[in-house]
């Protein structure tokens, strides 16, 4: 072996050390972007000293990249020593500096670790043919992951698209919980039963006649059509926008709620109702729910299932904590209706408290209404966060918006304040005073997926079939799954979100496979979060070569220890697809089962950061 | 390469140390021009604190120069 060659080698296996270690710059362990740091020291110093031109730049690149890391571990430094000392503002600065090198670091390391990937390659080819020195295989590179976790069960199919094979398999026989993978089933079945171009039509109806003074002598009857979108999320241009954390899973520093009126389909009913002259309404304001029976709060994030859906059934209270201890948190509502009012006794706590604010439930009085206090504290200088009050009845919330946003345009409804009795559907009478046609199905499709949208999943199955029964639907989706051939014994299903739901990775690629085929491929594909940019998978990976490269479903499903004050994920999951470095069209699924993350962590990105790695992985040695 | 110098493990342990030890001073002058920095810009309590923070860091760096200046007077004794 040439000395040029040896160097080739030798800078390969620090380019796989990298690549090893570079999940610490998706990480807050300080130790381990420490560790990153000397690797790529190593590494730039293996290409100067081997003089290899092909990537003086990379080494250069990773010079700047290594001295940010250092500044930053300066600043860690400085952050503990102004602790020691008593000095929290010295500490709070040195921690926005070092996120901010961090930031400059993760942007030095996107910016080689393509060249880097390309040319690991490259002397892969150049020293496997002047001598047998092995990279690993792809079973090596997962293995030596899934090594780190041995009380953690794990599930793996790697299946070639072209070959039509599983390329590699671990517990692929066996059933793994799926928890959120299991929308892949959801919103497949409801593109091949429904069709993307599917739009949901949402009338209201007066039950009387209008007279010459605008007087609506009957009811308004709004009926619900199982459209999960009569919310902010429709554009100007038809699309529906989301937010990578959505409010259902609230909480987080990252949750958001989508921008605009939360309210902004029933205010386009209401205008519609007032463009008719309607100027008083003698009866109420009425939701028919009667599309199908729910009423239950879905099993994952909680919130209310119904055919009748108004800003995801969520009322967004977002908690902004003082500048001192002791001040008051001040909270903003949104959407603000008389459904329910909110008791703010929350306040804020000293620096580096725990949060403990809460938003309990509460009973409704004679007329629907809600009355709520939230108590409990959140920390000086933290960020604001938003809580999820989730709306026990969708029905009356959506009659008291509907109503105010009469009243706003000027229509007097007599019983506004009495909660409705059920209504027939044969008191439905036939006159269309409004109507809401949804944007296609493919948009709330995108939405369901790339924010795992548990309300929305949830509620597809109920419309597969005319009888508008899970019953019905489940019936459907397992012809549906049977013609293409699939055997559905290898999966359970209980709801359309994936509450006790178990599939074997050897199913999910085989329905990957079978999906690409379909002519519906196409809005699934777009609507699958990207590794590292969007949806579930924003903060997944972000410095991985693969970022970007990766479309495909998150699932997580987790409890608490309280004995040993931690999280155990008991499912986590992601499934979807990937074109490899080499070229190769990959379809996967990793299933992790029973990961204990300690107090403290984000058990999600903990465990969704070692699906990242082993996309990585397959990214990088499927070959 | 230690046989090749003609010295035992020692010298390169001892080197090790020289490096971590001066690593400790050059930690501590870098922390001090950060917190030099910082006053530029900060104002009010936070000058305060960022008073005893360089103040801290002072006593680390004297401790950390001291103990290496003790290395550093050794070392002709390794040489016999």
């Amino acid at each position: 072996m040439t000395k040029e060659e040896y160097g080739k080698r030798i800078v390969s296996q620090h380019i796989d050390e990298c690549f090893r270690l570079q999940r610490a710059l998706d990480s807050s362990d300080n130790e381990a972007i420490h560790e990153f740091r000397l690797a790529c020291k190593r590494l730039r110093y293996a290409i100067e000293h081997f003089e290899l031109a092909e990537l003086a730049a990379d080494a250069k690149v990773l010079a700047a990249l290594t001295d940010e890391l250092g500044f930053g571990h300066d600043c860690v430094l400085l952050g503990k020593i102004a602790v020691k000392a008593g000095a929290p503002a010295v500490n709070w600065r040195a921690q926005q500096d070092r996120s901010q090198y961090l930031k400059r670091g993760r942007a030095l390391w996107q910016k080689v670790a393509k060249s880097l990937v390309v040319a690991a390659c490259f002397f892969f080819l150049v020293v496997s043919q002047a001598h047998a020195a092995a990279r690993p295989t792809l079973a090596a590179a997962l293995s030596a992951i899934t090594g780190n976790y041995p009380h953690t069960q794990f599930g793996i199919a790697v299946y070639d698209l072209d070959k039509h094979k599983i390329i590699y398999g671990w517990n692929e026989q066996r059933f793994f919980l799926a928890a959120s993978t299991t929308k892949l089933l959801t919103e497949g079945t409801t593109l091949a039963l429904l069709g993307p171009d599917y739009r949901f039509t949402t009338n209201v109806y007066r039950t009387g006649p209008i007279d010459t003074n605008g007087t609506l002598n009957g009811d308004v009857v709004l009926q619900a059509s199982g459209d999960p979108n009569l919310s902010g999320r429709i554009q100007p241009d038809g699309t529906m926008t989301f937010e990578n954390e959505d409010h259902s899973y609230d909480g987080s520093p990252d949750t958001k709620a989508v921008p605009g009126n939360p309210l902004a389909v029933i205010d386009e009913l209401a205008q519609q109702i007032a463009a008719h002259g309607v100027k008083t309404v003698t009866g109420r304001v009425i939701v028919d729910e009667s599309l199908f029976e729910g009423g239950y709060p879905e099993s994952g994030t909680g919130v209310f299932v119904s055919p009748i859906v108004v800003n995801d059934n969520i009322v967004d209270v977002t908690a902004t904590p003082g500048a001192r201890a002791g001040d008051p948190v001040t909270i903003a509502v949104s959407p603000q209706t008389p459904y329910v009012t909110f008791i703010n006794k929350a306040i804020t706590g000293a620096v580096h408290t725990d949060r403990t604010i809460s938003i309990p439930a509460d009973q409704a009085d004679a007329g629907g209404m809600h009355t709520v206090t939230i108590t409990g504290s959140m920390p000086a200088g933290s960020p604001s966060i938003l809580y999820a009050y989730d709306v026990p009845s969708p029905v009356r919330f959506a009659e008291v918006a509907l109503t105010a946003a009469l009243q706003a345009r000027g229509v007097a409804v007599q019983n506004a304040s009495t909660a409705s009795a059920p209504l027939a559907v044969s008191e439905i009478g036939p006159n269309v005073i409004a109507a809401h046609v949804s944007p296609p199905l493919s948009q709330d499709v995108k939405v369901t997926l790339k924010v795992s949208d548990n309300l929305h999943a949830s509620i597809m199955p109920y419309l597969w079939s005319p009888k508008h029964t899970l019953r019905a639907g489940f019936d459907l989706e397992r012809g549906f799954m049977r013609r293409a051939g699939l055997d559905t014994s290898q999966i359970v299903q209980n709801d359309g979100l994936g509450g006790f739901a178990f599939i074997q990775p050897q199913y999910m690629v085989h329905y990957l496979a079978f999906l690409r085929t379909q002519p519906y491929f196409p809005t699934l594909y777009a609507a699958l979060p990207i590794l590292g940019v969007d949806g579930t998978l924003f903060n997944i990976a972000n410095s991985s070569p693969a970022r970007g490269k990766v479309h495909a479903k998150t699932g997580t499903w987790s409890g608490g220890d309280a004995l040993n004050h931690r999280v155990m994920v008991s499912g986590k999951g992601l499934a979807g697809y990937m074109t490899t470095a080499s070229g190769r069209h990959i379809a996967f699924c990793f299933y992790i089962n029973n990961l204990a993350v300690p107090h403290g962590e984000d058990a999600a990105r903990v465990s969704g950061q070692i699906n990242g790695d082993l996309a990585t992985a397959t990214y990088l040695y499927a070959r | 390469m230690a046989g090749v110098a003609g010295t035992d493990g020692r010298l390169i342990a001892r080197v090790r140390d020289l490096h971590r030890r001066a690593g400790k001073v050059r930690d501590a002058d870098v922390l001090l021009k950060r917190v030099k920095a910082y006053r530029n810009v900060a104002g009010g309590a936070e000058l305060e604190e960022l008073k005893t923070v360089a103040h801290k860091l002072r006593k680390r760096r004297k401790k950390a120069r001291r103990k290496l200046q003790a290395l550093i007077d050794d070392l002709p004794a390794l040489r016999q």
